[in-house]
């Protein structure tokens, strides 16, 4: 099984899977300088050990990201749409900053089209 | 010498009242850098909230975007300088960025910036969904929809001007104002 533990910078998350928690973790600001290759290997990762998983929770605690990254991040909700549409229950906390209305309007632009449990949560400092 | 122009520069930075000035080459690491530097500044002027956030977003787009371009068509040298301007605007900010634009590329991208002027908030969130769900061309480093964020965050309209380097290259400077 593949571990997926990729490493914070100034410029993109920490994203890592807690397999004893069943854990998809996203932390950090994301604008990579190439948001594409950047995440590559959590798509690799939800390829290959996605349909093994009984369930799957998601934390987002991304304070900033570019248009880029907005992109792939769509694409992230979209395979978690797909698995939840096929039966596999998913779920969503998704931190945003109370300071920065913008911030809870871009998790409720996304929530838009999600239908799995997708839950708002204020992030803390 | 550099200090013989020093008071007309001073004059010049004071006058638009610019926070930040840079020109030069743009690597992704002196992005990230001067996006730190702005954002110190911003803490003391502003404080966080909603502008400080946007004058970083609009920043690391327009950047990022002029990084990308000047790689992809491999302009070195004075041509491939970036110039990043945070300034003063009344109460607001703006972000200018410039760079030499070759002119087989400059009518369709003034299409691009003409195209987001008449768009209400409604459009442009409505416009920014549907390109972020487009396929995107091959090659491509970016989603294609980092002028329609930028215009969100915009009060009035993103402003553009143009100036002729030579026969076959013009400089193109953006501004917006958050």
């Amino acid at each position: 099984m593949n571990a997926l533990d990729v490493k914070q910078t100034k410029s993109s998350p920490a994203v890592w899977f807690d397999p004893a928690r069943n854990v998809l973790g996203i932390l950090g600001e994301s604008y990579p300088e190439n948001s594409f290759e950047f995440y590559a290997p959590l798509f690799e990762w939800l390829r290959e050990a996605l349909p093994a998983l009984p369930a799957l929770r998601v934390e987002i605690n991304v304070s900033y990201m570019n248009s880029s990254s907005t992109k792939c991040m769509l694409d992230l909700l979209d395979a978690l749409e797909a698995a939840h549409r096929q039966g596999k229950r998913v779920e969503l906390d998704w931190y945003y900053d109370r300071d920065n209305p913008r911030s809870l309007d871009l998790a409720e632009e996304f929530r838009e089209d999600c239908h799995f449990e997708f839950r708002t949560v204020v992030a803390e400092g | 010498m550099i200090e013989s122009n020093l008071v007309a520069l001073r004059e010049e930075f004071t006058h638009r009242n610019v926070l930040i000035c840079f020109n030069g080459p743009v690597s992704h690491g002196l992005i990230e850098e001067i996006g730190t530097a702005i954002r110190r500044y911003l803490e003391s002027d502003a404080g966080k909230g909603v502008t400080a956030a946007d004058v970083f977003a609009v920043y690391v787009e327009f950047s990022q975007n002029m990084k990308a371009y000047l790689e992809r068509r491999a302009f070195t040298g004075d041509r491939g300088a970036a110039t990043i301007l945070v300034s003063r605007e009344g109460e607001r900010y703006a972000v200018t960025a410039g760079n030499v634009v070759a002119n087989d590329d400059l009518v369709p991208l003034l299409a691009r910036v003409d195209a987001l002027a008449g768009l209400d908030a409604a459009a442009l969130r409505a416009l920014y969904k549907q390109r972020l769900r487009e396929e995107r061309p091959p090659g491509s480093t970016g989603a294609g929809v980092g002028l329609i964020d930028v215009a969100r965050r915009s009060a009035g309209r993103v402003r553009y001007a143009t100036w002729p380097m030579d026969p076959d290259h013009t400089l193109f400077g953006i501004t917006a104002v958050v």
